[in-house]
């Protein structure tokens, strides 16, 4: 692999990679979900507010939207700690400890942290895999045996077409990530100002952060199956059926064999609403489950992609 | 990175480009080539031809190292494929299915290519800038190729081809599409290439006339199997007769007095005023010799020849290799 061809390939598929069609589609479709995330979780607390205020009538707007908000977020406690907690394991002891665990994460998302910032980035972390799928599945799908790609296989060894794609993808994916941050927090700055914009902002970029984490090994695993098929209509719906099934499949396999739930462990679905953790080694731990499948997927990819007919 | 090879050398002893050995490539149940071997001489034009799905494709695919071989080496200016990015520009390709890309404007495209075959920036425009101004679409640069029409397309492809200082360029069909002046022009600088740079270059294509009149070496292959290969005058048999067309047919006595020039073995009927003088050399008589008493002798007969060719045409040799002219 050759550094400096494997940077100017990055830099050109970052580059370009809005330019053409799919690139734009992916920045559209992730503005817009965000900013639907973003709005479909503050309409309660806004369309509660208003209500509470209509009927105390002349009380100050903003302390009505702080203590509608206080009530929902007391009111979701425990449904957030119910979701963040593993399921029963059977043992007494360890399901006390583990419900004591989720309620202190809950805690700390929702009262330490910006609360409906903490919950729209939980949401997005459930959706982005799937987005991913949709900015990534045609890294080297459709160019293999046409376009390009031939252009560059006589000047770049695979291994730098192969990392300059997958960093060009990965740059791409980070500077929309941070739009999607800056675009989410400014709405729900402006739309419900309870928090400082510092105090919102610091979250922001630490949901960024995770969201840019949890990215990599869902890029690699599109750089692998991208890798594997020739045509770019075949790559997005296998990707889009892993990436989508994986999590599905350990649902329903859970209802009558309790550890197929581990299937989500697959892919960073298993572990990755930990990178919002309030325990630091938790924290630290899902990042190397992120760090170790990347690395597999994408040696899986470049092995594909260096091996194959291109 | 392999240790340089020594320079390969044709059987006649001149250094050759391209080395294809025993090629075996099959997808799935087809047999695309089967056990082609040929050189490709330093310097030359050397034309590949077949009909469709020959595995003339298939064999510039795996020359340029998109695809990998089934058995047997190729060697590439004395690379072997499977290192083939190390030539950083040296070889070039006009692929028949590639393209470029949308809405990234020409000379970005260009340019990229150079840079990555490890050229400065400016030495790189200067380059694209001159590719671009000899195929005629340097106004075109700042566009993206929604702008180009098919024929602009093909010659931004030889543009991207002919980019830098290549050795060795292969052009998988470049004239197809194009309108006779373009074709002209194109054929132009293969010719300009070689003789100011030594490029060597290979070509395909269903044209046999401009094969005949660019290159001087050729191979036929024919459903995956090579037929044959060599200078063209050894392929169409140049050397061992002569066609001849003439203003008016021959009388017996005549093709008589003909048959009595020394050298001359038969004269065979290929058209109403076409003949075929078949030679019967020995080493008292050279090929010039005979060729020029035979043209003696039509002109003493007051016949003045439309056309001479030496040998077989290239069409009538493809024709005759591959069968088609039993067929029809």
């Amino acid at each position: 692999m050759d550094t400096r061809q494997t940077s100017l390939i990055a830099r050109y598929s970052a580059r370009y990679s809005v330019r053409g069609g799919v690139g734009l589609v992916f920045l559209l479709l992730s503005l817009t979900f965000g900013l639907m995330v973003a709005h479909l979780t503050l309409q309660p607390v806004e369309m509660l507010s208003k209500q509470v205020q209509e009927r105390m009538g002349d009380q100050d707007p903003e302390k009505v939207t702080a203590e509608v908000l206080d009530l929902l977020i007391e009111q979701a406690a425990p449904a957030v700690s119910w979701v963040l907690s593993k399921r029963e394991t059977g043992d007494a002891d360890t399901d006390e400890a583990e419900a004591e665990q989720a309620d202190a994460w809950a805690s700390y998302l929702l009262n330490d942290r910006p609360a409906m910032l903490s919950a729209i980035f939980l949401i997005l972390l459930f959706g982005w895999p799937l987005i991913v799928a949709f900015g990534a599945f045609d890294l080297y799908a459709g160019d293999i045996s046409s376009r390009q790609l031939r252009y560059q296989l006589l000047r770049a060894d695979r291994g730098s077409i192969f990392f300059g794609r997958l960093f060009g993808t990965l740059i791409t994916f980070l500077i929309v990530l941070v739009l999607l941050g800056l675009v989410v927090s400014v709405y729900m700055g402006a739309k419900l100002p309870l928090y400082g914009w510092g105090e919102l902002l610091s979250w922001a970029f630490y949901g960024v952060t995770a969201l840019a984490i949890v990215t990599l090994p869902y890029v690699a695993l599109c750089a692998w199956i991208s890798s594997s098929i020739g045509s770019s209509f075949a790559s997005l719906t296998i990707v889009s059926l892993i990436i989508g099934g994986v999590p599905l499949l350990a649902m329903f396999a859970r209802m009558t064999y309790e550890p197929a739930s581990y299937i989500s462990y697959l892919l960073p679905w298993g572990f990755q609403t930990r990178l919002f953790h309030n325990e630091p080694m938790q924290v630290v731990l899902a990042c190397a489950g992120c760090g170790v499948q990347t690395a597999l997927f994408g040696w899986l990819g470049y092995r594909k992609f260096t091996r194959r007919d291109l | 990175m392999i240790p340089p090879a020594p320079p390969l050398a044709t059987e006649s002893g001149g250094k050759i480009a391209l080395r294809i050995e025993n090629l075996r490539k099959s997808f799935g149940e087809t047999v695309a080539l089967d056990g082609v071997s040929f050189d490709v001489p330093l310097g030359s034009i050397f034309g590949l031809l077949g009909p469709n799905g020959a595995g003339k494709t298939t064999l510039f695919s795996l020359a340029a190292g998109f695809i990998n071989a089934d058995e047997g080496n190729i060697g590439v200016l004395d690379t072997d494929v499977a290192h083939i990015s190390d030539l950083q520009g040296r070889l070039t390709i006009l692929p028949q299915d590639a393209a470029f890309q949308k809405n990234v404007p020409i000379i970005e495209q260009l340019l990229f290519f150079r840079l990555l075959d490890g050229r400065d920036r400016k030495t790189a425009e200067r380059e694209v800038e001159e590719a671009l101004e000899n195929v005629g679409i340097a106004e075109y640069k700042h566009r993206g190729i929604h702008a180009l029409s098919h024929g602009m397309l093909k010659r931004m492809g030889i543009a991207q081809a002919f980019l830098g200082e290549p050795e060795l360029i292969l052009l998988d069909e470049p004239t197809s599409g194009l309108d006779p002046q373009n074709a002209r022009q194109i054929r132009d600088l293969i010719r300009t290439m070689q003789q100011e740079r030594g490029v060597t270059t290979v070509i395909s294509s269903h044209n046999l006339g401009e094969i005949q009149e660019l290159c001087d070496h050729v191979a036929i292959l024919d459903k995956g199997r090579l037929k044959t290969a060599g200078s063209v005058e050894a392929v169409t048999r140049g050397g061992r007769m002569l066609e001849v067309e003439l203003r008016r047919p021959l009388t017996d006595a005549e093709r008589a007095r003909l048959l009595t020039v020394a050298g001359i073995g038969n004269i065979a009927d290929r058209g109403p005023q076409r003949y075929r003088f078949e030679f019967a050399l020995d080493e008292a008589v050279s090929v010039d010799a005979v060729t020029i008493a035979v043209l003696r002798e039509v002109l003493d007969l007051g016949i003045a020849p439309k056309s001479v060719t030496e040998g077989d045409s290239l069409e009538e040799t493809f024709l005759r290799m591959t069968g088609e002219q039993e067929e029809s």
